[in-house]
C-alpha cells in the first residue's frame, strides 16, 4: 500500500524493514566526528483507511525512547543513525513492530491495521502498553469509539458522553443525561471541542442524548486536569473529539436502525489514496411515526418534536507535505406545540454549528504546522404566535477563530508545541422581538455583546533523563470586551435605586482582561512498572454560562466576562501514583486533586427567571473549592476486559450574597461515585458488556418550613443543597451478535459484488428497574377551606428497566 | 393584546414544556409517595405590612410553621402573633418627622381568611402619601426587624375595554361555534403607556360589585423590562381569589368577567424590592423548581437585626378605576 510517492509506507505487519540510503551527510544533525550522528524519522501515522492516529505511540525499544503522533497523526524522532526497532501502538489498532536502518533524515508513514476480536480473546491495544506510567501527562482518559458503540446505552443510541460518565472523577447530570462535570466543575467549565470547533452545547432532547454520532467520530479524549497549554478558555477539562476523515482507499456504506434514531454514513476516496470525504447523518423519527396517529382535526396536530446531525468532511494532500481538511457539523432539536382552539402555537428550536478549515504542512522533518480557521455557532429560540400576537425570544453564541500551532522536535525526548489564536466572540444572551397588532414590542432592548481573546501558548515536554519527565507550559491570554455596551449602576447592592447608565459606543473598549496560565506536570519513573506523577495548573474562563437549573439546558445563556463579570479561575494541584501489573495487563492508578475555583457565577437569590436582557444584574460571584481522590484500575487483555473507577470527593461553592457566605455543597457533590465496566468475548459472534454505576445521591435543596401569605402557603426554603437524594445505582447489559462477519450481496445496489457486515445490538438499560430519583417535590392535595389540606413528599423516577435493539450494517 | 398572558408563559412553559416532552417521550416515568425527615425549622416573624395614599398603615404579623403541620383555618390563626411593638417613621423634604406606634387588632376583621391576609395591627397617625418613604421598625420578644418602603408616584392607564368570549374565539377560529354563555363572558382589556424612564413597576387589583377585598392575578406584578416608554395592549384578568371564592364561578371562566360587571381596579406602582417579592412568591407557587429550576426563594425587603424574618414592607402608589362591563358585551 503506498500512500505517496514521497516516502516509503510500512504498515499491516508485513511490509519489509527499511534502509534509508546511505549517502553524503549533509543534514546529519550532529558533526561531530566522535560521536554518532543524529538524523530526524517523521512522517503520519495511519489507519488502513487513510485516517490520521490522533496520539498514537512510537516507541524505540532499545533506548526506550519514544514519541506521540500530534493531533494531526504528525510524528518526529530523532535517532542515532543506525539499525531500530520501533513499536507503534494506538488505541483500538494491531501493534506494528518495524525495524529501520537510519542514514539520513527520512520521512515514514506508518499504517496500521485495527483491532479484529480472533477467538474470544480481546486485547485492547490502547496505547504504548505503559503509556499510562511512562507518559508524563496525568488525569487523562482516551476511550475507544468502539468500545463506546458495544457498551449498553439508553434506548440503543451509542454514546460518547455517557461512556466518559464512567470514568473517575467525572459525574454525570442526572439519571439518562449526557451532562458531565469534572471534579467539582460546573457544565461550561468543560471545553467541548469537536475538530477544534468549539460545541457550546452537547445534548440533544434536553440532555438525554448526546449531539455526536459515533458513526462520525474517530478519537476521544478527556482531560480532567494539567491541561496542555494548546488548550485555553475552560477551568475544569477538555473532551477534545475528532472527527472521522473517511475512508480514501474504498467506498464505505454504514448506519444502523435503533428505537429512536436511525444513522446512515458514508465515505470513501474522492482521489485513491489522496482525498477522501465522509457524510455521516442522523434523525430521530419518532415524530414521524406519531403524526399519522394524530387525527386531522386535533387541536394538537402538527405538533412534535425531532433532532437530527449532519457530519460532513473532506480531506487532500496536495502534496507530500501538505494537507487539508474542511468539515462541518449542523444539528437541531425542533419542539413544536400547536393548540388550535385557541389559536396557540409555539416552537423551540436550538441547534450547534460548526465548520472547520484546516491546513497541516511539514515544514522540515522536526518542524509541523497547522492552520485553522473555525467557527461555532449555538442559537437557541422560542416562537409564541397567538391570535395577531407574536413574540420571538432568541439568545445565541458564536465565534470565529483562527490558531496556529507548531510542533518542533528539539531532540529525542525533547518536544515543543507553540502557537497561538485569535477569537471573536459574538454574544446574543437574550433578544425579544414581537408584534402586538400595530405595535412592535421591544425591539430597542437587543443587546449582543462583543470580545476578542487573543492567546499565544509555548508547551514544552522534556525527558530530563532516565526517570524525569517534564511537561511545563505557559499561556497568555487576553479577553477584550468592546461596545456597544451599557449597563445600570446602582446605589444599593439589591439594585433598588438605580444611579445612571454607563454606554460605550461601537469598538471603544469596554474592559481587558490579561491572565497568564502557567502550568507544570513533573513524571518520576519508579522503576518500568511505576510512576509518580504531580502536576498545577491555572485556566482562566473568559465566558460563562447563566444556568438557573444547575443542569445543562438550551435555554441557559453564554454571557461573556464584562466590566461586572469577572473571568473565572481555576487553579488545580494534582498527584498520583501510576502502577501496571502482569505485563501491563491491569492498570492502576491513584489520583489526588484539589482545585480551587474564583469568580464563580450563580443567580441572585430571588432573582426573576426568564429572559432578561440586562442579566448580569441577576447574578452574584463567589468562589468554589474541590478536592477528592480517584481510584482506576483497568484491564486491557483476555476475553473479560473493562474498568472499575472509584471517586471519592468533596465539592463547595462559598457566596457573599448566597446564604451570607455560608459554604453549601455544590449540586453535584457525590462523596462516593463507582463505575464497573466490563466486557466478555464469548466467540466471534457474541460480545457481551455490562456497566454498573454507584452514587450517593445528589445534593438538594428543599423547604424548611411555610408560612401564610395573602392567602397563599409558601414554602420557606431551606439552606441550598443541604438535602440528599437517595443514593443512585443502575446496572445495565448489551449483548452485540455478529450473525455473519461478511456475505455476498447481489448488485441490487449498485452493481457488483459488495461485502456486508452487519450486527444486532440487543441492550437493557436498568436491568433491575430500580426507580432512581430523577426528583423530589412537595405536593398539596386537598382545600384548606374544608380543612382536607394534605402534604405529601413525592419521588419521580424517569426510566425503569428499558430494553433495546439497534441493527447496525456496514459494506 | 395578551402580552401579560403570553409573557407568563413564556417565562414558565419552557422549563415545563422541558420536563413535560421529557416525561412524555418517556412515558414510563414513575412517581412515588415517600417519607421525608425535615430537619426543625428556625422560627421566623412573617411580616406583611401595607402602605397606601389616603390609608392608615396596616401589618400582618405571624409566625411560620413546621412544613408537615396540619394545615387549616385554626392553624392559620394561632399562627398571628401579638407579640410585637410596631412603629413606623417618616420624614419628608423638609425634615418633619411623623411616627406612628400601631396598635393591635384583637379582634381583626376575618373575611374569607384563607384568601386574604388577616392585618392584625393598624395605624393610628400616618396615612401613607405619594412620593414618601416609609421606615417600619418591630420589636418582638424573639425578633428585631427593620425595613423601609416608598409609596412611588403611580403611573397610568389609558383606556379600558372589554371582548366577550365568543369574540375571541371567532377570531382564532374563525370556524368555531361560540355559545351564548360565550357572550356573556368578557375579557378585560386595558391600553398602557409606559412612562419613558426604565424601571416602573406595577401591581394590579380588582374587584367586583358585591366583593370588598381586591383580589389578584397568578402573577401580579410587572415591570417595563419589555416595553419600556411604550403603548401596549394588556390583558387584566378577573383574580384568582375570586374564581376560588365565589362557588358560581367555573373553572372555565377562570380570569374572564360576566355581563353587568361593576369593575374597581386598584392599579398601584412599586418599587423594585415589592416587585421582586411578588415575582418570587408568583414563581415559588407556580410550581417552579424540580429538576430544570432552581428552588425559587422569595426575598424579603425586611432585615432582621435579631432572629430571622420573611415578608414584605410594602408602599403602594396606587389610583383607582371603574368600568361597568355592558349587559350585551
Amino acid at each position: 500500500m503506498i500512500l505517496g510517492s514521497w516516502v516509503p509506507v510500512f504498515g499491516l505487519g508485513h511490509s519489509p524493514d527499511i534502509t534509508a540510503p546511505a549517502s553524503s551527510n549533509p543534514e546529519a544533525e550532529d558533526l561531530d566526528k566522535d560521536r554518532i550522528p543524529r538524523y530526524t524519522l517523521s512522517g503520519y501515522l495511519r489507519g488502513q483507511s487513510g485516517e490520521n492516529l490522533v496520539g498514537a505511540t512510537i516507541q524505540v525499544l532499545a533506548q526506550g525512547a519514544g514519541t506521540v503522533s500530534n493531533a494531526y497523526g504528525f510524528y518526529s524522532l530523532m535517532l542515532d543513525s543506525g539499525e531500530h526497532t520501533l513499536l507503534v501502538q494506538y488505541l483500538g489498532y494491531q501493534k506494528l513492530t518495524k525495524t529501520i536502518r537510519l542514514q539520513r533524515n527520512t520521512q515514514l508513514n506508518l499504517v496500521l491495521e485495527e483491532s479484529v476480536v480472533e477467538g474470544t480473546e480481546i486485547v485492547v491495544e490502547g496505547k504504548r502498553a505503559d503509556d499510562n506510567v511512562t507518559q508524563g501527562r496525568m488525569s487523562v482518559n482516551e476511550v475507544d469509539i468502539r468500545q463506546v458503540k458495544s457498551l449498553p446505552a439508553l434506548m440503543g443510541e451509542a454514546d460518547i458522553l455517557k461512556t466518559i460518565q464512567l470514568l473517575p472523577g467525572v459525574k454525570n447530570g442526572g439519571e439518562g443525561t449526557t451532562g458531565f462535570y469534572v471534579r467539582g466543575g460546573g457544565p461550561d467549565q468543560n471545553l467541548i471541542l469537536l475538530d477544534e470547533a468549539v460545541v457550546y452545547n452537547a445534548s440533544h432532547l434536553f440532555g438525554f442524548f448526546s449531539v455526536f454520532n459515533a458513526d462520525a467520530l474517530a478519537n476521544s479524549q478527556l482531560i480532567k486536569g494539567g491541561m496542555p497549554a494548546e488548550y485555553g478558555g475552560r477551568i475544569s477539562s477538555v473532551l477534545d473529539l475528532t472527527m472521522r476523515e473517511g475512508n480514501n482507499q474504498k467506498h464505505v456504506t454504514q448506519g444502523g436502525l435503533g428505537l429512536i434514531a436511525s444513522r446512515f454514513t458514508t465515505e470513501g476516496p474522492l482521489k485513491r489514496g489522496k482525498a477522501s470525504y465522509i457524510l455521516s447523518g442522523r434523525r430521530t423519527y419518532l415524530d414521524v411515526l406519531v403524526d399519522p396517529l394524530i387525527p386531522k382535526d386535533a387541536p394538537a396536530k402538527g405538533s412534535g418534536y425531532f433532532f437530527y446531525d449532519l457530519n460532513a468532511k473532506i480531506n487532500w494532500q496536495p502534496s507530500p507535505k501538505d494537507r487539508l481538511y474542511a468539515s462541518a457539523y449542523f444539528g437541531k432539536d425542533v419542539f413544536d406545540f400547536n393548540n388550535r382552539e385557541n389559536g396557540f402555537r409555539f416552537s423551540i428550536p436550538w441547534g450547534n454549528s460548526t465548520a472547520t478549515l484546516r491546513w497541516n504542512r511539514i515544514l522540515s522533518p522536526r518542524l509541523f504546522a497547522n492552520h485553522s480557521l473555525v467557527y461555532s455557532d449555538f442559537e437557541f429560540g422560542t416562537r409564541f404566535t397567538q391570535n395577531d400576537f407574536t413574540i420571538n425570544l432568541n439568545s445565541g453564541v458564536r465565534n470565529l477563530t483562527f490558531k496556529q500551532d507548531f510542533d518542533y522536535q528539539l531532540a529525542t525526548g525533547h518536544r515543543l508545541k507553540f502557537g497561538s489564536q485569535l477569537i471573536r466572540h459574538w454574544f446574543l444572551p437574550s433578544v425579544v422581538e414581537g408584534r402586538a397588532g400595530d405595535f412592535d414590542i421591544a425591539t430597542n432592548n437587543i443587546r449582543r455583546l462583543n470580545a476578542v481573546e487573543w492567546s499565544a501558548y509555548l508547551r514544552d515536554e522534556w525527558d530530563i533523563s532516565d526517570r524525569w519527565q517534564v511537561n511545563a507550559g505557559l499561556r497568555f491570554a487576553v479577553f477584550q470586551q468592546y461596545g456597544p455596551y451599557s449597563y445600570e449602576r446602582y446605589t444599593d447592592a439589591t439594585l433598588v435605586t438605580r444611579l445612571d447608565s454607563v454606554g460605550f459606543g461601537p469598538g471603544e473598549k469596554v474592559v481587558r482582561y490579561p491572565a497568564w496560565e502557567p502550568r507544570l506536570n513533573l513524571r518520576y519513573l519508579v522503576d518500568k512498572q511505576s510512576s509518580i506523577k504531580i502536576g498545577i495548573t491555572r485556566n482562566l474562563q473568559f465566558i460563562h454560562l447563566a444556568s438557573s437549573s444547575g443542569t445543562s439546558l438550551p435555554a441557559d445563556l453564554w454571557i461573556p466576562s464584562t466590566l461586572k463579570v469577572r473571568p473565572q479561575i481555576g487553579i488545580q494541584y494534582a498527584a498520583g501514583y501510576f502502577r501496571n501489573f502482569r505485563d501491563n495487563t491491569y492498570e492502576t492508578s491513584v489520583e489526588v486533586y484539589f482545585k480551587d475555583l474564583q469568580n464563580q457565577i450563580d443567580f441572585r437569590e430571588g432573582a426573576v427567571n426568564g429572559f432578561n436582557p440586562l442579566i448580569e444584574n441577576d447574578l452574584v460571584f463567589g468562589r468554589g473549592e474541590a478536592y477528592g481522590m480517584e481510584f482506576f484500575v483497568k484491564k486491557n487483555r483476555g476475553k473479560l476486559s473493562g474498568w472499575v473507577g472509584y471517586t471519592l470527593s468533596w465539592t463547595n461553592r462559598f457566596f457573599d450574597d448566597i446564604m451570607k457566605g455560608k459554604p453549601y455543597p455544590y449540586k453535584f457533590d457525590r462523596r462516593h461515585d463507582l463505575s464497573v465496566v466490563g466486557t466478555w468475548v464469548q466467540s466471534p459472534r457474541w460480545k457481551f458488556s455490562g456497566t454498573f454505576v454507584y452514587s450517593t445521591g445528589n445534593a438538594y435543596t428543599l423547604p424548611e418550613s411555610r408560612y401564610f401569605f395573602e392567602g397563599q402557603i409558601i414554602d420557606q426554603i431551606g439552606e441550598r443543597n443541604s438535602f440528599r437524594l437517595p443514593h443512585y445505582h443502575r446496572l445495565d447489559f448489551s449483548a452485540v451478535y455478529t450473525p455473519n462477519q461478511e456475505r455476498a450481496s447481489d448488485a441490487a445496489m449498485g452493481g457488483g459484488r459488495r461485502r456486508y457486515k452487519g450486527e444486532w445490538v440487543f441492550a437493557v438499560y436498568n436491568v433491575y428497574s430500580r426507580l432512581n430519583p430523577f426528583f423530589i417535590y412537595l405536593d398539596n392535595e386537598g382545600s384548606l377551606q374544608q380543612g382536607t389540606l394534605q402534604i405529601q413528599a413525592k419521588k419521580v423516577s424517569l426510566f425503569p428497566i428499558i430494553p433495546s435493539v439497534t441493527w447496525n450494517f456496514k459494506f | 393584546m395578551e402580552f401579560q398572558i403570553l409573557m407568563n408563559r413564556i417565562q414558565s412553559t419552557v422549563g415545563r414544556t422541558i420536563l413535560l416532552v421529557i416525561l412524555a417521550l418517556a412515558g414510563i416515568s414513575c412517581e412515588r409517595n415517600i417519607d421525608l425527615n425535615l430537619p426543625p425549622p428556625q422560627p421566623h416573624l412573617v411580616v406583611y405590612g401595607v402602605v397606601e395614599p389616603d390609608s392608615l398603615i396596616k401589618v400582618s404579623i405571624s409566625r411560620n410553621s413546621a412544613y408537615f403541620d396540619p394545615v387549616d383555618l385554626n392553624a392559620v390563626l394561632n399562627l398571628l402573633d401579638y407579640s410585637a411593638t410596631i412603629t413606623v417613621q417618616s420624614t419628608d423634604s423638609l425634615g418633619q418627622t411623623e411616627l406612628d406606634t400601631l396598635k393591635p387588632l384583637l379582634f381583626p376583621a376575618l373575611p374569607i381568611l384563607q384568601y386574604w391576609t388577616v392585618f392584625n395591627y393598624q395605624g393610628t397617625k400616618i396615612r401613607g402619601r405619594h412620593n414618601r418613604t416609609y421606615q417600619i421598625h418591630i420589636l418582638h420578644p424573639d425578633h428585631e426587624i427593620v425595613g423601609e418602603t416608598k409609596v412611588p408616584v403611580p403611573s397610568r392607564i389609558d383606556s379600558l375595554w372589554v371582548r366577550s368570549r365568543a369574540f375571541l374565539q371567532k377570531q382564532a377560529n374563525p370556524s368555531s361555534q361560540p355559545t351564548s354563555r360565550d357572550s356573556q363572558l368578557v375579557q378585560l382589556f386595558y391600553r398602557y403607556r409606559d412612562p419613558q424612564a426604565p424601571g416602573d413597576h406595577v401591581r394590579v387589583f380588582s374587584r367586583i360589585q358585591n366583593e370588598d377585598q381586591w383580589s389578584t392575578a397568578f402573577n401580579s406584578v410587572y415591570d417595563d423590562q419589555f416595553f419600556n416608554g411604550q403603548s401596549l395592549d394588556f390583558v387584566l384578568p378577573r383574580g384568582k381569589e375570586a374564581y376560588l371564592f365565589n362557588d358560581s364561578t367555573t373553572f372555565d371562566e377562570f380570569g374572564l368577567f360576566r355581563a353587568g360587571d361593576s369593575i374597581q381596579i386598584k392599579w398601584a406602582s412599586i418599587d423594585r424590592t415589592n416587585f421582586l417579592f411578588w415575582s418570587g412568591l408568583a414563581q415559588a407557587t407556580g410550581g417552579s423548581g424540580g429538576p430544570f429550576g432552581a428552588q425559587p426563594v422569595v426575598t424579603t425587603n425586611l432585615r432582621a437585626l435579631r432572629g430571622r424574618v420573611l415578608g414584605l414592607w410594602a408602599g403602594y402608589g396606587s389610583v383607582h378605576y371603574s368600568f361597568k362591563v355592558p349587559e350585551r358585551p
